[in-house]
């Protein structure tokens, strides 16, 4: 900066002067309302003024050069997905349709229902969802998941998924977080993996040294729906 | 609703946040010769040349001073009955957003038929401004100069 431009400037530099608790003789004024300089109007006040000086050299010329550039079109042609384990296999779900990732609550199991999808009701913040089984939806691992059926600490997570008015929630073992991938980065899926996972698979992702299985979340919606008529 | 805060001379005023496309920092314009004075120039914007005005000198005959703070406002300027277009504004001190309630808005009672873009006076905590129509903000001889095919 200048001496022409800093001379025009005159800030009250309170904050130095009295510093942030002084009590006494000189207190803070606006000690009791913001607690804080950095919640104080006259600190942010201050902090606007210094933008009150002459342009840097070469700021006007790379602002110029910026803006006559087009906008990067974004992140085209992406997913974002939730990356989750179930037992063995890591699988995904777009996460525009997860709502809430939660750690295990109890089941309330419900009678007469299909028992390999319904698990039964899960209380999520006070709401009754019903929880489903994802595993048994897809034939994974059906043994395992039976034996267990029902106990608390099955999975450390459950995934709240809401779709077109519709939620459910899943138990899962494992989440891993969110991923974006580009669209072409989907294989299709191989031809040996369970007929039931295939159909539900809308690509098979490669992400580190896991193979990721997509799922297509309108299918997954539309047999969740028929599975509890 | 979301107004932001800008000075033209040493007065406040107040615009719409949602007629704003972005504020940019002050570029190099390139003067267009034979156009009222406050017809700053023109500068790329992503592709489309976009005409400045020198608000400042609009409302005060005084060219605005290269600060930091001095930015560029691209609105979306009406420009017939659906068309708009994008009009920068050259103002000083654009720093701030504030919220103003409707009822904030006062009638200043003194309309300027020279400056018919000076809208109603808002007063809120220690904010005074005056909010800026820039629908009125050309003069019609003007707008059609900068914007020929919608006149």
């Amino acid at each position: 900066m200048n001496d022409s431009a800093a001379s025009v400037i005159a800030i009250d530099d309170c904050w130095n002067r009295i510093g942030v608790r002084r009590r006494g003789a000189d207190a803070c004024w606006e000690f009791e309302r913001v607690i804080h300089c950095r919640n104080c109007e006259r600190y942010s006040a201050a902090g606007r003024q210094i933008l009150q000086r002459e342009l840097p050299p070469g700021y006007r010329e790379e602002w110029t050069q910026v803006l006559a550039t087009r906008k990067p079109q974004g992140q085209a042609n992406t997913e974002s997905i939730v990356i989750f384990r179930l037992g063995d296999e890591w699988l995904a779900i777009p996460s525009r349709i997860v709502r809430e990732i939660t750690s295990a609550k109890p089941i309330r199991r419900l009678p007469h229902t299909r028992k390999n999808v319904v698990k039964g009701l899960v209380n999520m913040r006070g709401e009754l969802q019903i929880c489903v089984s994802l595993g048994g939806l897809l034939d994974l691992e059906k043994g395992a998941q039976e034996r267990r059926f029902g106990s608390v600490g099955i999975s450390d997570r459950m995934i709240l998924i809401a779709h077109e008015g519709n939620q459910y929630v899943f138990p899962v073992t494992e989440v891993h977080g969110l991923h974006r991938h580009q669209l072409n980065e989907l294989q299709p899926a191989p031809a040996t993996i369970g007929k039931s996972k295939a159909t539900y698979t809308k690509g098979v992702l490669t992400w580190g040294e896991h193979h990721v299985a997509s799922l297509d979340a309108e299918l997954l919606f539309h047999t969740l729906n028929k599975s509890l008529t | 609703m979301l107004y932001l805060l800008l000075r033209m001379g040493t007065e406040r005023y107040a615009l719409e946040a949602r007629r704003i496309v972005e504020v940019v920092p002050l570029v190099t314009l390139k003067p267009l010769p034979h156009t009222p004075a406050c017809v700053a120039g023109l500068f790329d914007y992503r592709g489309t040349w976009v005409p400045v005005i020198d608000l400042c000198q609009l409302a005060n005959g005084q060219n605005c001073a290269a600060h930091l703070t001095t930015r560029i406002v691209l609105v979306n300027y009406p420009a017939g009955a659906v068309q708009t277009h994008i009009l920068g504004l050259l103002a000083e001190q654009v720093t701030e957003t504030v919220k103003f309630k409707d009822a904030d808005f006062q009638c200043g009672g003194l309309q300027v038929p020279e400056a018919p873009y000076l809208g109603q006076l808002v007063k809120a905590a220690d904010i005074t401004a005056q909010h800026l129509e820039i629908e009125h903000l050309l003069p019609e001889a003007l707008r059609q100069n900068l914007f020929p095919e919608c006149a």
